[in-house]
């Protein structure tokens, strides 16, 4: 296949184009791609701090309820007051126990605990499945040696202690019973500031973050860690609480950059999770680091939230089809485009070019497009320039080939023709003769004392001389007749048919007679005689030469016997 | 107690026991569970005694939190076990050893003296009801209820 100026040049820009149209979408949806990653990651670290605050606010309305409980009357009541009334002091407490606990649903237990009796258990409400249950009597537990009644029970009136969140193995606790859970607790005072018990509340901590976290995506999932790491939450729930079981399933070893916030480095940080269990299903996840602003034995939690990176780039897939069918778009627009420039461009020029091919001397090249003002109509100029300086040196060239034929032809001095074009009108002459069966003369003239008159006047009387014969020979000649110089003062004439005997004396005659009227040179008269032997064809011979011959023979008898005079070759 | 083998408990012995373990758990200020937690607590609320089950694993704990402790045997001695792991020459996880800080079993532990009695720990009559009523103790129910069925 030959590939033509259109089709290479059509071919380049076409790729070109292809290839700016691929270059800048794959470069757009590397941006865009990139752009949308960290738009997610910033949503999911939004999204991480809602939940976070949600977690604080839980903590702060669990806060409002146990200060309240703590400053309630009846619950300082029951601790010192006289045993006649506890009963119903007690009634009272868990009937209002109840109702809180009715309202918020991540309450496992509500229990007044007082410091002394080994910290036993006063008014205890515990959920047990649907219904709450209210512990009485022997099943009351004294709890002085729980971190949640020893340390709140330093705590100054109006703080709030969080215990550490573990599984929860208190047996009798119901629901609660090896559920993790979180105690928060509140120091009931008297007025002397002295700690008389604690106002204890359990929270369920999966309960909490299940409803926390229902109305986030479902491909969403949550994290929760103590300060050292130990997972708390984890879409695994064999991994939680392995502290419990004296394991230990470290955030830090599942995902290595939270290290940084078990060691406070930093407070928050989102990470790509692509190695060891997450090698199969990237994760994005987002962790903060919250301290825990109560007192407390834990004294930070890190939360955090994950999703699969692949529903981050499912987004950025939808991107990338966009972006592929602009693109596409634009490579075909390109494409058309390069076919069309390549059609433009060549186009002109395959009209010269066709033009060009048809370029003869004779003829003008037409449709060139002169007129365009770009390259192509400079192109275009230049061919006609060019076309126009060619047949004016063709025209040149042809006349002076003319002239230069015409020289060789001709004599320059008369102007009649040499011996060279005499002899080829004589063998065309011989020839039609042959072919009609006509007859030809030939007469050979020689000068009469041509010498004498170079001799008395110079060469350029002779050559006047031979001019003035000359006109004087083709005057009395006819058109058809050929008159020709042969050399010196030697001419020839050719007098085709219809040629007889008797016409060719009167021809003969008559030019005799030319050349008696007066011819002056420089005020001379100078007398010009001719003498003139005929041959006839075919009397004379059949070729050129003989015929030339016979009437040169005849000349020279006639000069040797009379001059000016003619006479005839002699037949045979 | 007079009790001469503690791991295989007659019927009778039982309530004297359960009493005399809530009696003790009423005087523990808490427990705990990791050895980090003991070293927390211990310094937290400024104990001055500790029941450590851990060990030599607490003492290099505290130490390095900076509590001035030492390490002995009760007079009526302490219950011994021994948890046997290896670490392969190749193994590429060598944080494991430094972060359990366990006791080195082939060379004699410095605050061992020969005097000292280390009870071993032996297999008892029925260690489901021994949890059971553990459990019940370390609630907090009361000896009535520890010892119900």
């Amino acid at each position: 296949m030959r590939w033509g100026l259109a089709a290479r040049l059509g071919s380049v820009l076409a790729l070109v184009s292809l290839l700016m149209a691929g270059m800048t979408g794959l470069y757009a949806y590397q941006v865009a791609r990139e752009l949308l990653v960290h738009a997610a990651k910033d949503e999911l670290m939004t999204a991480t701090q809602v939940v976070a605050r949600r977690v604080s606010d839980i903590r702060q309305e669990a806060s409002r309820d146990l200060q309240l409980l703590a400053r309630y009357p009846a619950s300082l009541a029951l601790l010192q007051g006289p045993p006649a009334n506890q009963a119903a002091q007690a009634t009272q407490l868990a009937t209002l126990f109840s109702l809180l606990m009715r309202d918020h649903p991540a309450y496992f237990q509500m229990r007044l605990i007082s410091a002394s009796n080994y910290g036993l258990e006063r008014v205890r409400v515990d959920r047990d499945g649907d219904t709450l249950l209210r512990v009485q009597g022997d099943d009351l537990q004294e709890k002085s040696h729980y971190p949640y009644v020893s340390s709140t029970l330093k705590l100054a009136s109006g703080s709030t202690y969080l215990s550490r969140i573990v599984i929860n193995h208190e047996r009798g606790a119901h629901a609660g019973l090896g559920q993790p859970t979180a105690q928060m607790a509140a120091p009931v005072t008297n007025t002397q500031g002295q700690a008389l018990g604690v106002i204890v509340i359990n929270v369920d901590l999966k309960g909490a973050f299940a409803r926390l976290t229902a109305d986030l995506p479902p491909e969403f999932q949550l994290y929760l860690a103590n300060q050292e790491g130990d997972f708390l939450i984890h879409p695994d729930s064999s991994k939680t609480f392995g502290f419990d079981n004296g394991q230990r399933v470290l955030i830090q070893h599942e995902f290595p950059p939270t290290q940084a916030l078990v060691d406070t480095q930093v407070s928050q940080l989102v990470l790509e999770a692509d190695a060891g269990v997450h090698a199969g299903a990237p994760m994005v996840a987002a962790f903060i680091a919250q301290k825990v602003m109560v007192a407390s034995s834990e004294s930070k939690l890190i939360l955090g939230l994950a999703q699969p990176r692949s529903s981050v780039l499912n987004r950025s897939h939808a991107l990338g089809m966009t972006i592929l069918q602009i693109a596409g778009g634009l490579a075909l627009t390109g494409f058309a485009l390069a076919l069309l420039l390549a059609r433009w461009v060549t186009r002109p020029l395959n009209i010269m070019s066709t033009a060009v091919a048809r370029f003869t001397p004779e003829q003008l090249i037409a449709g060139l497009p002169v007129h365009r003002q770009d390259e192509l109509g400079q192109l275009a100029r230049s061919f006609d320039h060019m076309q126009k300086q060619i047949r004016q040196q063709f025209t040149e060239l042809q006349s002076n080939r003319q002239e230069l034929e015409h020289l060789a032809r001709h004599d320059a001095l008369t102007g009649l023709p040499n011996r060279r074009l005499f002899m080829e009108r004589l063998e065309n002459a011989l020839q039609r003769a042959k072919r009609t069966q006509s007859a030809l003369a030939v007469m050979f003239i020689d000068m009469d004392h041509f010498k004498s008159i170079n001799d008395a006047w110079g060469h350029d009387a002779g050559d006047a001389a031979l001019q003035w014969v000359a006109q004087q020979l083709l005057a009395n000649t006819r058109k058809t007749d050929t008159v020709a110089r042969l050399g010196g003062d030697e001419f020839v004439v050719l007098l085709e048919s219809p040629v007889q005997r008797e016409q060719i004396d009167s021809v003969a005659q008559k030019l005799l007679d030319a050349m008696r009227e007066p011819w002056f040179y420089d005020g001379h008269l100078c007398s010009i005689g001719l003498s003139m032997g005929i041959s006839m064809y075919p009397e004379n011979g059949d070729t050129a030469d003989a015929l030339l011959s016979s009437a040169d023979s005849a000349m020279y008898s006639i000069k040797s016997a009379s001059r000016n005079n003619f006479g005839f070759a002699p037949e045979g | 107690m007079g009790i001469s083998n503690p791991f295989q408990l007659a019927d009778n012995p039982w309530p004297a026991v359960v009493n005399q373990l809530i009696a003790l758990w009423r005087h523990a200020l808490g427990f705990y569970s990791q050895p980090d937690e003991s070293a927390a607590l211990f310094r937290q609320s400024g104990a001055a005694l500790m029941l450590a089950n851990y060990g030599s694993q607490q003492l290099q704990l505290l130490r390095a939190a900076g509590a001035d402790v030492g390490y002995a045997i009760p007079e009526e001695g302490a219950l011994a076990w021994l948890e046997t792991g290896a670490i392969t020459r190749q193994t590429k996880n060598t944080a494991l050893e430094m972060r359990q800080g366990l006791a080195n079993t082939i060379t004699e532990p410095s605050q061992l003296r020969p005097t000292d009695r280390l009870v071993w720990l032996q297999p008892v009559e029925d260690r489901v009801r021994r949890q059971e009523l553990w459990e019940r103790i370390y609630s907090g129910d009361r000896a009535a209820k520890v010892l119900a069925p």
